[in-house]
């Protein structure tokens, strides 16, 4: 019939209607690249807050540099993002280094590892902002009544002064001793404050407080979001040594890891330099920071009256493996028929336990014989 | 053709002669001169009998041989108003109605469906269609047509208590009591055929209810004969729909209707006041009936609606101030250039019907019918994980952020002022830059879940910014049968069995990745707990909570990709049957009366198919099963007192099971249902005196109805929490009392004024409990604490609606009508926590005040027009219509239509202080035009 072939017309109309309302992706948004002659180093920025004073100073339109280069009209610092708030030991700010310094840049939006990851070069526009020092630590922000900065967290101003560039590898630390970075005339010299640095072979000590923390007592987690008052997570202070010397690595009470145990053993740590009413800290990105170094030989001495089998996750260690500090293992201790298992070496009476490898290590257990019933 | 359903018995200026009772009269074109109407179809039924014929040249007829009792008499005539009325046959009488005046027909068709829904996020509330009530009284129709600009809802009902049937069987949705209409969405020509009660009277299929019943029919024999086409432009829901119709026997016995529609609004329809609310929707719809034998026919319908379209998302009045436009949308942004909207509903839902129905003899007729529904059904959301939320209307992103929160800082408050009126990507959601952060999110995760298979490692771009699709696809078998005997002359018999089995599938779909390649599924707040020792925390601490953190153990770091299903997944199985039994007696000459019952019983439960980490025991599997008793019980009188009074006086009481969707505190994660889960109890009665003679109709009424007992769960993002939250609310009552006027009056030649009256007061009469749930955690936030709101106002409607209009109808087929509307005391929606206790502590009175007042729109008159024409061509064998509309022609701007209170209310930690987020509106458009198109043949 006419009319039900008509009907199907509109069908087909129908369906291909449902194909209306599809989307394009949207272009890959171009990484911003400044023109050089408005980019400044951050050691060139820094300079001209040290020149004038100690008063958070607001940058005008146009600057003059020592070396007598002046730049009018919008000018900009570029560097490589080296911090991240992903996992919440940071929040609301971000550092970026260039070759000459490093710069905190108090960005007031949460969750920015999505929109500057680590590695990427950021243009940030310094005229209109403010650059003070923190306690210690130079950073850039809004001009603020109460703060030594304020934080830049309108959409507008972050479109306008926070710039994405291109993505790049992530930045390299150099690696430093524990007395260069507590010397301030060392850190000074070198402009290390706000850059990415790296300690080796540095052992966890002890805990200090963070604002009104409690110490805790032989381990230690990064930080303690639930503090036994029940008030706000907080920051910590834990103590590295290497020798004689001592660094602070702080963590917040929101990091992601923060009831996380901090190793025993020996490790390298990379993190970001700041410092605080006169001490050096290092603010690390995520667990990843910290590894474990020195490898360490476990020796079995085989007992009598049973056997011990030291296993690695699933596989099983032999005497003489070395394996990396901070390893977990497990011991356990059979006792032969018509024995029983005494202690390990250590008084320890578990049949079974673990524990973390943080030196060489001998493991031996005592099995004597079960008395005959008389 | 539009009914009018007049309720009149017309008096019997009769000549009683003879022993066979016969009913005549002569149809008479009132406006054409008196001419009488050849070729009408009068149809006489007493709900089990029924017989039909045609007036001659002179415009009579005589319908013979009709046993005595109460018989309903329609007159139908093609480009005429349908006429209606009930009529009592006493023994050997003859019954001469005399000169019945039919009046040219306006038609005014395409009911504007889909008027817009409120914007509740979380909330799959659905307001479409209208709470009908009873029959096209004048009132009824009057309101009808012109107060759905504003939202108005008879009686000031919630939708669930108008009762919706399709065929004799109910079809208003199971899981929310919603009014049904979006199934046959389009379909208008071929819907026609609707049986409306009485008000709160029952009908030949079942028990009355509250606001009133009405059942559509389908079957093909009685859809309009002919081809007709349909167009309509509108700056309203739908900017074009076309629709095709056709129906006819196409065999002896054998006859055939068939539909088709289409519906379309463009992105940037520059008719449209809500910008970004673009959809497209094609419906269809096929009949076919047997008539067996005289009497006895079956019939097969099948139809369905898919569609698609962008919701509207109604802002806060800082923002409408800060962009000086009230229909600005927070859900649009653009993408590549072309606006998208997050948030469009989607649905595509086919009711496949058969039903059986036999006059077996002049007093027994049965009836049977079974439909089986299926399809889908969803709106898009977006969805972010460990990103700044993306909604351009954050209160976060506002200058009152800096005023109002926290510390105060106009400067940067003018800084985000700035950016708001200047960056269309700040204004609205940003979709390049989503994709952007997509883009740039490779990562590499390990121990994922892939098809099934645990312990995997997947890299690539990880999306951050996604858009789902939160889906409830229903599946549902609906069975009714129904007697309809007749006693004796003067007692009618109804009665009949129903059941209904439902299952329902809720889900959350991905669909668009944003430039990703997949996503995990994970709960990102639960993430933010700490396990044993968090008692009292408040907020998000980032801390790595595992297990907790999975949204389904069974298959943890599920990798999603486009298609998968992630974030919830649970059935609900409903299942309800009823016996009912309605008896119409007829007492004397003048008056009728009904009683009616209905007994019933409901079960359901839940089964969860998702271990949820926070929930591991109490997610996955079945829930208990609970059950209720439901039962009706109803009667009333018709009274006819002399020629052209009638009253009509009802009482109604019933109890109803609470809805599944108020039942479970938390469906999304668990099996754990609301404390105290009880049926709703409903009373009403209502007295209605209405009169009508030629040229003049009017009626009055009054009503008075109490629920008690009623459940509500509602849920929303709590993004100062940053979790869903969860509001289940136990022991409200309201109360709706009022009085409705409407009146037409012909004037002279042609030219008829007419005017409505609703004037009710809603009120609620308890104070609820209330228990609050966070999904991010296991904790009760709240529990059965009082909220003190007694005596505060029911919202949704304004509760007085007054219209005056004046309408000519011409000889020669065209009409124009002017109606001036004037709406008051209309209410925003309340967020319960605001008049509780423990938030209004350290309050100043006037801070007090502001947050336990609830505010009241802005009354306001709104003016519209319309004006049509009609032509006959070629003797009658073509018919052409136009008609064409403007709404708010004074272009009133200031009427709120709708709003709701925000449910997070914000704590000021400094001094221990609640304080509410600013209400969200929806304003009711400008000047609208509407213009339809109709050719028929």
């Amino acid at each position: 019939m006419k009319q039900i072939s008509k009907i199907s017309i509109f069908a087909i109309i129908a369906v291909t209607l449902t194909a209306c309302f599809q989307y394009d992706e949207p272009p890959r948004q171009e990484p911003v690249v400044i023109n050089p002659d408005h980019v400044i180093t951050i050691a060139e920025l820094q300079g001209l807050f040290r020149s004038q004073g100690t008063q958070p100073l607001t940058i005008r339109d146009s600057v003059v540099l020592p070396s007598g280069r002046v730049v009018r009209d919008s000018i900009y610092i570029s560097g490589q993002v080296v911090s991240s708030d992903r996992d919440g030991n940071i929040f609301r700010e971000m550092f970026i280094q260039d070759e000459t310094g490093g710069l905190r840049i108090r960005v007031g939006r949460s969750n920015l590892y999505n929109f500057y990851r680590l590695g990427q070069h950021v243009y940030i526009r310094v005229d209109g902002l403010t650059i003070g020092n923190n306690n210690g630590t130079l950073e850039l922000g809004l001009r603020s009544e109460n703060f030594t900065t304020g934080f830049i967290d309108v959409a507008w101003l972050i479109n306008r002064h926070v710039l994405p560039g291109r993505q790049d590898t992530l930045v390299k630390p150099k690696t430093f001793t524990l007395q260069e970075l507590n010397s301030s005339t060392f850190l000074a010299d070198s402009n290390l404050v706000g850059t990415l640095v790296k300690i080796e072979n540095v052992r966890f000590s002890h805990t200090t407080a963070g604002t009104g923390a409690r110490p805790f007592g032989q381990l230690s987690t990064w930080a303690n979001p639930f503090p036994a008052d029940g008030g706000a997570p907080q920051s910590v202070n834990q103590n590295f040594v290497a020798g004689n010397d001592t660094i602070i690595i702080r963590t917040s009470g929101h990091a992601r890891f923060a009831r996380d145990l901090v190793p025993r053993c020996a490790v390298n740590i990379v993190g970001v330099l700041t410092v605080f009413g006169g001490n050096s800290q290092i603010f690390i990105r995520d667990l990843n920071d910290v590894t474990p170094v020195g490898i360490y030989t476990i020796t079995i001495a085989a007992p009598t009256g049973g056997t011990i089998r030291v296993m690695d996750g699933n596989d099983e260690v032999q005497s003489g493996d070395k394996r990396m500090g901070c390893t977990i293992l497990t011991l356990i201790a059979t006792p032969n028929e018509g024995y029983r298992f005494v202690q390990w070496w250590d008084g320890n009476t578990e049949l079974e336990r673990t524990g973390i490898l943080i030196s060489n290590i001998t493991v031996s257990a005592t099995f004597v014989e079960i008395p005959e019933t008389p | 053709m539009r009914t009018l359903l007049t309720t009149a018995l017309i008096a019997i200026s009769a000549v009683l002669s003879a022993q066979t009772e016969e009913i005549r009269g002569t149809a008479i074109n009132r406006i054409g001169g008196n001419a009488p109407i050849e070729g009408a179809t009068v149809h006489v039924t007493n709900n089990v009998d029924e017989r039909i014929v045609t007036t001659d040249e002179a415009g009579q007829f005589t319908v013979s041989n009709l046993p005595a009792g109460t018989w309903r008499i329609t007159i139908s005539a093609a480009d005429f108003d349908s006429y209606e009325a009930s009529l009592t046959l006493p023994a050997g009488a003859t019954l001469n109605l005399g000169n019945v005046f039919m009046f040219p027909e306006s038609d005014v068709s395409a009911m504007d469906e889909g008027m817009g829904e409120f914007e509740s996020e979380g909330d799959d509330f659905q307001g479409g269609g209208l709470a009908l009530l009873g029959g096209q009284d004048v009132f009824t129709s009057i309101s009808n047509a012109r107060f759905s600009q504003m939202r108005f809802r008879a009686r000031g009902y919630d939708f669930n208590l108008n009762r919706t049937f399709l065929n004799g069987l109910l079809m208003n949705d199971i899981n929310t009591g919603g009014s049904p209409f979006s199934l046959w969405g389009g379909l208008n020509d071929v819907t026609r055929n609707q049986d409306r009660s009485r008000g709160m009277q029952p009908t030949s299929f079942g028990v009355g209810g509250v606001a009133g019943t009405s059942n559509l029919s389908t079957n093909a024999s009685r859809i309009r004969r002919g081809f007709q086409i349909n167009y309509t432009a509108s700056g309203g829901a739908w900017a074009h729909r076309l629709g095709v119709a056709w129906a006819n026997p196409i065999r002896p016995n054998w006859y055939l209707a068939v539909m088709g529609s289409v519906r379309y609004t463009p992105a940037d329809n520059p008719l449209a006041w809500d910008l970004g609310t673009y959809g497209q929707g094609a419906s269809y719809f096929v009949a076919l009936e047997h008539r067996i034998s005289p009497g006895q026919s079956l019939s097969f319908t099948f139809l369905g609606a898919p569609n698609m379209r962008g919701a509207f998302a109604p802002p806060t009045q800082e923002v409408i101030d800060l962009v000086q436009n009230p229909f600005y949308n927070a859900n649009i942004g653009w993408q590549a250039g072309q606006i998208r909207n997050a948030r469009v509903r989607n649905s595509h839902e086919p009711v496949a019907m058969l039903e059986y129905s036999n006059r077996i003899n002049h007093r027994l007729r049965i009836q049977a019918a079974t439909s089986f529904r299926f399809g889908r059904s969803g709106f898009t959301s977006l969805d972010w994980f460990n990103a700044p939320d993306p909604r351009p209307d954050h209160h976060r992103n506002l200058p009152s952020w800096f005023t109002d929160f926290g510390t105060f800082n106009p400067i940067q408050g003018e800084n985000a002022r700035e950016g708001w009126l200047t960056d269309r990507n700040i204004r609205y959601i940003n979709w390049d830059g989503m994709h952007n952060v997509n883009f740039n999110n490779w990562d590499r995760v390990e121990n994922v879940t892939i098809g099934g298979v645990q312990g995997q490692t997947i890299e690539g771009l990880r999306s951050k910014y996604v858009v789902d699709n939160r889906r409830a696809d229903q599946r549902e078998l609906n069975t009714g049968f129904t007697v309809n005997a007749l006693i004796t002359n003067n007692v009618r018999l109804t009665g009949g069995l129903t059941y209904r089995w439902n299952r329902t599938h809720y889900f959350k779909e991905m669909v668009d990745l944003l430039g990703g390649d997949f996503w995990i599924d994970l709960n990102q707040f639960a993430q933010r707990i700490g396990g044993e020792g968090d008692e009292g925390y408040e907020g998000g601490v980032a801390v790595d909570a595992g297990d907790r953190a999975q949204i389904d153990l069974n298959n943890p770091n599920r990798v999603i990709r486009e298609g998968d299903i992630f974030g919830y997944n649970y059935f609900s199985f409903t299942q309800r049957g009823t016996a009912w039994a309605v008896a119409n007696i007829t007492l004397g000459r003048s008056m009728e009366a009904y009683v009616g019952a209905d007994v019933g019983f409901t079960s359901f439960y839940r089964e969860g198919l998702f271990r949820h980490g926070l929930f591991p025991e109490n997610s996955y599997g079945k829930s208990n099963t609970y059950s209720f008793l439901s039962y009706t019980l109803q009667a009333g009188l018709n009274y006819q007192i002399g020629r052209p009074h009638l009253i009509s006086a009802n009482v109604f009481y019933s109890q109803q099971p609470p809805l599944f969707r108020d039942a479970f505190l938390s469906p999304r994660t668990r099996n754990t249902t609301v404390d105290n889960l009880v049926p709703e109890r409903i009373f009403s009665a209502d007295i209605i005196y209405s009169f009508r003679m030629p040229g003049a109709r009017f009626r009055v009424g009054a009503f008075y109805t109490e629920i008690h007992d009623r459940s509500r769960v509602t849920s929303f993002f709590d993004d100062v929490q940053r979790t869903m939250s969860n509001f289940a609310l136990s022991g409200i009552s309201q109360r709706h009392a009022g009085v409705e006027f409407g009146a037409e009056v012909h004037v002279w030649n042609g030219i008829s004024l007419r005017g409505a009256l609703a004037y009710g007061d809603y009120i609620y009469t308890s104070n609820p409990l209330l228990t609050q749930t966070d999904n991010n955690n296991d904790r009760t936030v709240l529990e059965n604490e009082r909220v003190y709101w007694s005596g505060f106002m029911v919202s949704g409607t304004p509760q007085l609606a007054a219209n005056i209009g004046i309408e000519y109808r011409a000889r020669r087929g065209w009409w124009a009508g002017l109606d001036l509307n004037y709406y008051d005391f209309s209410f925003i929606s309340m967020n319960p926590r605001r008049r509780m206790d423990d938030v209004s502590r350290n309050l100043t009175p006037e801070q007090y005040a502001n947050m336990v007042r609830q505010e009241k729109f802005s009354p306001g008159f709104v003016l519209n027009a319309n004006v049509g024409r009609w032509w006959s061509l070629s003797n009658r064998r073509y018919q052409l219509g136009v008609m064409f509309s403007m709404s708010n022609i004074l272009n009133n701007q200031s009427m709120v239509s709708g709003g709701f209170e925000q449910s997070r209310l914000w704590h000021d930690s400094g001094n221990d202080t609640f304080r509410p987020f600013q209400s969200r509106y929806t304003y009711m458009s400008g000047t609208s035009f509407f213009l339809n198109v109709f050719f028929r043949f």
